[in-house]
């Protein structure tokens, strides 16, 4: 090992991220957070919100968009839109909630007024303004591209670029199963949040939420309480899952073929089970519901760059607040036309494993810890992301595939990191 | 006796020896004030009811045991190094419950710091204890646990509050 001065004159982005290994600038060096909110934050859709958080008119939601506070509002006429969480004169906050209904936002400073679309209602003592101002000028912020898909609303902080269908590309797919497992075929955010945070780089939790690899060690005592699990050949090292790369930085666990029987199983199982699988049998089919029941659950993990995952039940978003600061929101979610005890039942099983107290997510924070403290030794400055670089193949569309525990999901991440980051695959 | 006729004095002495136990890591012991129906429930933000709203924690006894048990493991790494809790408990007082049968329910406050590799966590919690009186002993048959930090980015609760 040598030992190299750490500090470096020139930021050199192309050199940070190899095909098979990262430097440990990129968790490390806030020069790198800043190119980042700028060139992947302020570029590319970011989910921002699920429309059944908003399912009236004048629903809204604040939330943050890289370093940016956005208002997620349904105005009037039912359109979503996004809004930049600052006024148009000094620059304040207009919306202070985290939700709520209003069908207009009221600046407290010198009480200038907004829409929920936006537009400027007025500026309060309008004839400090002269004749020649122009109200339409000074809207809030709209974020220029909003879509949404499947419930699922993202924005785009860039006027231009691939479209949102485009964008989640082959990811389409498994978010689709999570949604088609509802017997009225669509998700519903409204059962409260998981929040916790950690003192390291965003990036580590979408390395982490796509990595097979971790649970045997990490989790390994959870597991193990866990009767069904020994029979499984996941548990025991000797898994036949396969980890994705479904392009544009999207990274797939499918581990169907380990613990698709025992999901199967798992879903049928429980209060408001059988009505549940006949409202579900009744909509999709016999071999749609089949596909349905073994896609569940941890059977498939799934990320969205930059910074959401969808894990178990929940949908999972990855708030970058500092180069060494990150905080996480998980969204526990209910299947539109279950039976209540049914989703009751979905946030039990939620709660055994996640958040800040749950059998498993607090596991992984406490080794978060651990690497940021390991990465501050100097000189040896590189991650290795290798594991099963020899057995991944290329299949005909695009996607990479390997075994469920090699590094491929985190492969695919800094593959389109690097792409966003310095315009080059 | 009747829990509805235990006096503030004996319920408070029951409440800081519960603490005790979790401040001095007698897992096992407290987990045995908890009757086989017990419940010890800490609400996320956002809704109080368990069947609309995700918990931080909702459990059982079946589940309250796998929880001390993983803490007493030496493969939960949330808790290693382990927390250090002390609990200072007060504003104690009994509130009428109609629907509480033969508990008697306690309201309390408590400051609760946690250390853990050189950090100090503080959180203010309003308790609420449901208590009964079994075999001539008192025992928790629910235990909620309300943080003013509910809605606050925590890192760590794996310790119990």
């Amino acid at each position: 090992v040598t030992l190299t001065d750490h500090h470096r004159p020139d930021l050199d982005l192309a050199a940070l991220v190899e095909d098979y290994r990262v430097h440990r600038d990129v968790y490390l060096d806030p020069r790198v957070f800043e190119v980042e909110m700028d060139r992947i934050f302020s570029t590319t859709w970011v989910y921002v919100a699920h429309t059944s958080e908003l399912p009236q008119a004048g629903d809204y939601k604040t939330t943050t968009i890289g370093r940016a506070p956005v208002i997620v509002t349904r105005a009037e006429d039912g359109a979503i839109h996004v809004l930049y969480n600052r006024c148009s004169h000094r620059a304040a906050t207009v919306c202070q909630d985290p939700c709520g209904n209003s069908s207009y936002f009221r600046c407290a400073y010198h009480g200038w007024t907004f829409r929920n679309d936006g537009s400027l209602i007025g500026a309060t003592f309008s004839d400090g303004y002269g004749s020649s101002f122009d109200r339409t000028r000074f809207g809030l912020g709209v974020v220029p591209r909003v879509d949404v898909y499947r419930g699922f609303i993202f924005a785009s902080m860039a006027a231009e670029g691939p479209s949102l269908v485009e964008h989640l590309g082959n990811a389409r797919e498994f978010i689709d199963f999570r949604c088609d497992a509802a017997p009225e075929g669509e998700l519903v955010l409204r059962s409260g949040t998981h929040r916790y945070s950690y003192p390291f780089n965003w990036k580590l939790q979408l390395e982490n939420g796509v990595d097979a690899y971790h649970g045997n060690f990490v989790h390994q005592g959870y597991f193990s309480r866990i009767p069904a699990m020994s029979q499984v050949q996941f548990a025991k090292g000797q898994s036949v899952g396969v980890s994705v790369d479904l392009g544009n930085g999207h990274g797939l666990l499918d581990s169907r073929d380990d613990l698709g029987e025992l999901m199967g199983l798992v879903s049928g199982f429980g209060p408001g089970a059988d009505e549940y699988r006949r409202r579900l049998l009744e909509r999709v089919g016999e071999d749609r519901f089949a596909e349905i029941q073994r896609s569940s659950g941890e059977a498939l993990n799934l990320s969205v760059f930059p910074n959401l995952l969808l894990i178990g039940v929940q949908v999972r978003v990855v708030f970058p607040r500092a180069v060494d600061y990150t905080e996480i929101e998980l969204y526990p979610t209910f299947l539109a036309g279950a039976p209540p005890e049914y989703n009751e039942a979905r946030l039990r099983a939620h709660e055994g494993f996640y958040g800040p107290a749950g059998g498993g997510a607090p596991d992984d924070l406490e080794i978060f810890r651990r690497v940021a403290e390991g990465m501050k030794v100097p000189g040896m400055e590189w991650v290795d992301l290798s594991r099963g670089r020899f057995r991944e193949r290329e299949e005909a569309d695009g996607r990479r595939v390997g075994h469920v525990t090699d590094e491929v999901p985190q492969r695919a991440f800094y593959r389109q990191w690097r792409r966003s980051m310095v315009g080059q695959a | 006796v009747n829990a509805l006729d235990l006096d503030r004095a004996t319920i408070e002495e029951f409440l800081f020896a519960e603490a005790d136990l979790i401040d001095d890591g007698d897992f096992a012991a407290w987990l045995e004030l908890f009757t086989d129906d017990g419940v010890y429930w800490i609400p996320a933000a956002g809704g109080d009811d368990p069947g609309q709203f995700v918990s931080i924690i909702f459990d059982d006894r079946a589940k309250l045991e796998a929880r001390v048990q993983r803490l007493q493991s030496d493969l939960c790494w949330a808790q290693e190094p382990r927390s250090q809790v002390r609990h200072v408990i007060g504003n104690v007082r009994t509130v009428s419950a109609p629907d509480a049968g033969d508990a008697v329910v306690v309201r309390s406050n408590a400051v609760v710091v946690e250390t853990r590799r050189q950090q100090q966590q503080i959180l203010t919690t309003r308790n609420e204890h449901h208590l009964v009186v079994a075999d001539g002993s008192i025992q928790i048959r629910r235990k909620r646990v309300d943080l003013l930090e509910a809605d606050f980015f925590i890192g760590n609760l794996t310790f119990l509050i």
